[in-house]
This record gives C-alpha cells, structure tokens and sequence, in this order.
C-alpha cells in the first residue's frame, strides 16, 4: 500500500476540495509525484480494500477460528454455510449517503462478499460459533474429535 | 464544494517508529446544514484503542488494532484540517460496527438559515 506524505506548507491557503484533491493551480511541480501516489493509493485501495476483506484462518489447537473484517455489515446481511469442511461465507454491505446530507467525500463503497473454501480437518459444524463484532465476524469452528490434537507420550525403547 | 474540512499529510510520529503496519482507513464526509459529518471505517477497533482529537485545525483520528506481541499491529490514521466554521467544543463520536461516526456541528454564525420574506 501506498503511503501519502505532504508537507502542510506545501498546502496553498485554500484547496478545492475536489475528487482526489487533485493539485490546485500555482501549485509547484514538486507536488505532481505525491499527487500521483494519492491518487493512485486511492485508487489502488479501492481495487483491494484496505482492510483484510479475506477471510484469514488460525489453528488455536481445539478449533479452527475464521476471520473477516466486514465493518458497517450488519447480522442480517451475513450468510454463513458449513457443509462437511466446506465453508461459505457471504456478507453485503450497501450504502446510501444519509438522509438530508451532501456527500463531499465518498470512500467507503458498497461490497459484496464472497468466499468459500474447504478447512484443512473435518469440524463439528453443530457447535460452531459465529459472532460479528467491531466490524469483524468471527467464526469458531471446532475440530472433530479426531481432529483434536494429541500429544503422544514418547517411551524409551 | 466545502473548504471547511481538508485533508493535511500525516507527519512521522513516535508511533512510526514502532512496527505497525499503517493504514489509511476509507473515509466519507458529508455535509447537512447544521454539521459535517466524518465517517470512517475502522474494524477491530474498539473505543480503549481509539482517538478522536481535535488540536485547532487539526482533526485526527486514528485507531489502533493491538496484535499479541505488537509486532503487527494495525494503525489507522486520517488527518484533517477544519477551518473556523466548526464548534469544536461540540464535536461527537461514536464508533459501531467498526464504523466511527465523527459529527462536526457547525459553529451558529455558520448554519444555514432560511429568512422568511414577508410581504409589505
């Protein structure tokens, strides 16, 4: 991801707010390289997200714990299947530019979310936990008892 | 098209010495009569590990999502300049479902107001 640094002096003393904040006339040469990366960093993260729309796997030993950054969604609006080791995870977000304001700015956008993969051990789908919190959902999935990690006692021969 | 709230660069703070991966967080500004309102998205973000700060002009905002051993942690920050139209003293946020709500009433000489003609 690209990181944007200005310098505030560089700032003339009023600066259309316009898409991009594309550079205002009279504004020296210097300005063009940062202008480049702001927009293309704007444009680059509206391409992946910033924020970790992939859902991210853990082994915690005992169960197998999905996660997914879907801030603004609400519980209504995730779909979450588990068949066998198979997992389908499907979340929408839509927005509208509250009632009576204007938008300047428009960053956030609307998605649609859509993911499915297979788990690397067999889960106990009956027990499973989902919980959507601080824009995160969390699934917990407990492993199958023969999933269950074991320790093995090594004899001396 | 507003000049009450730009964006102003952010500045190398101690918090870039540490390593965290920095992250500009999508931003949406809209503006009604009464307020500007700023509405960022921050998820994992809880309000222990949250600042909203207002230091004239200057509004900052930026979120903090602590990672066991603080070798990865996530750091979201935007920076904006308000002009004087704002009532700082009245600013409010809130933050749920990951999304931070920062509403900015406007200042009363400032607010939009519709004056009644009367006829003679």
């Amino acid at each position: 991801m690209l990181n944007i640094y200005r310098n505030t002096n560089e700032w003339p003393s009023f600066v259309p707010f316009a898409l991009f904040d594309l550079p205002a006339p009279g504004r020296s040469f210097s300005n063009l390289r940062q202008d480049l990366d702001r927009v293309f960093g704007t444009y680059e993260q509206s391409l992946n997200g910033p924020y970790a729309q992939t859902a991210q796997l853990r082994d915690s030993g005992s169960d197998l714990v999905v996660t997914i950054d879907l801030p603004g969604v609400s519980k209504k609006d995730v779909e979450l299947t588990i068949s066998g080791d198979n997992i389908f995870i499907r979340a929408t977000r839509t927005l509208s530019p509250p009632e009576g304001y204007t938008a300047h700015r428009r960053e956030r956008s609307s998605f649609k979310f859509e993911q499915a993969f297979q788990l690397p051990v067999a889960v106990e789908s009956e027990t499973a936990i989902a919980n959507l919190q601080d824009g995160v959902l969390t699934v917990t999935l407990p492993k199958s008892p023969n999933a269950q990690p074991k320790q093995i006692t090594v004899k001396a021969g | 098209m507003t000049q009450n709230i730009v964006e102003t660069p952010k500045t190398s703070g101690p918090e870039l010495a540490q390593r965290a991966q920095e992250i500009m967080p999508p931003v949406d500004i809209y503006e009604n009569d009464h307020e500007l309102l700023v509405l960022a998205d921050l998820p994992r973000v809880t309000t222990e590990n949250l600042t909203v700060e207002v230091n004239h002009p200057e509004l900052k905002i930026q979120g903090r999502v602590p990672s066991a051993n603080h070798q990865s942690d996530i750091v979201y920050t935007r920076i904006f300049r308000l002009d004087s139209s704002m009532d700082v003293a009245k600013i409010e946020a809130k933050i749920s479902e990951g999304v931070l709500e920062v509403h900015l009433p406007k200042s009363e000489p400032y607010r939009v107001r519709k004056i009644e003609v009367t006829g003679a």
